[in-house]
């Protein structure tokens, strides 16, 4: 499911949950040209935040995305508690959502290397572009050569 | 065979949408992107109409 952003990301931050935008909306953010269908947020492990993000996403129907049908998965502040990043399929479109990333980053690590953008009536934080590059190299994984290429090819255009 | 190196990738970026793109706001390159989005639904859906109108016996969706 094409995630819709546009409607996801003003919930959570109507919500007053902390987040910071990561992944490939980050990089459409900074101006990266390719295609993306779920968003990727790194969300703060404090207990009233992840309070706020149980209560947020739950109207949406939270599941986890390929999981067999039915399973016993409750989407409330135990679930979230317990584990730590989440592949979600909800009905505002599809979620990931990391306590931690590759390289062992959290959301108080990255909110010294984001930024708050205006867009869709609210304001959020995004990861910058040198962090959000890092990320994707940290990953390490082969489909992510071509983003990091574009990436970096966008910071050669901005500093130019 | 040759391993591909991200330099090796770079050099097949389309630089000028990216600079297009860097004229634009953050805000702006979001709602851009949601309009692509959108087209890009619209086609999908066109696309499953037009397979299922090929299959006898098979109705459209609106």
């Amino acid at each position: 499911v094409s995630a819709e952003f546009e409607r996801l990301l003003p919930e959570l931050v109507k919500a007053g949950v902390d987040f910071i935008l990561i992944g490939g909306v980050a990089g459409i953010v900074h101006g990266s040209a390719r295609v993306t269908y779920d968003v990727d947020l790194v969300y703060s492990r404090a207990a009233e935040n992840i309070r706020r993000l149980a209560s947020a996403l739950g109207p949406h129907s939270p599941y986890l995305r390929d999981a067999p049908p039915a399973l016993p998965f409750s989407w409330d502040e135990k679930t979230i508690r317990d584990d730590l990043n989440f592949t979600l399929t909800t009905t505002l479109g599809d979620i990931d959502l990391f306590g931690e990333i590759s390289g062992g980053s959290n959301y108080n690590d990255l909110l010294s290397h984001s930024f708050e953008v205006e867009a869709f009536g609210i304001h959020f934080r995004c990861v910058d572009l040198p962090t959000l590059i890092r990320i994707k190299e940290a990953a390490g994984r082969v489909k992510d050569l071509e983003a990091v290429a574009e990436l970096r090819a966008l910071f050669e255009e901005r500093e130019r | 065979m040759k391993v591909a190196r991200i330099e090796d990738y770079m050099r097949d970026i389309d630089r000028s949408l990216l600079r297009e793109n860097l004229k634009l706001t953050p805000a702006q390159r979001l709602e851009k992107f949601v309009k692509f989005r959108d087209f890009t639904s619209e086609l999908r859906r066109a696309g499953e109409n037009a397979r299922q109108r090929s299959v006898p016996g098979k109705t459209h969706r609106p």
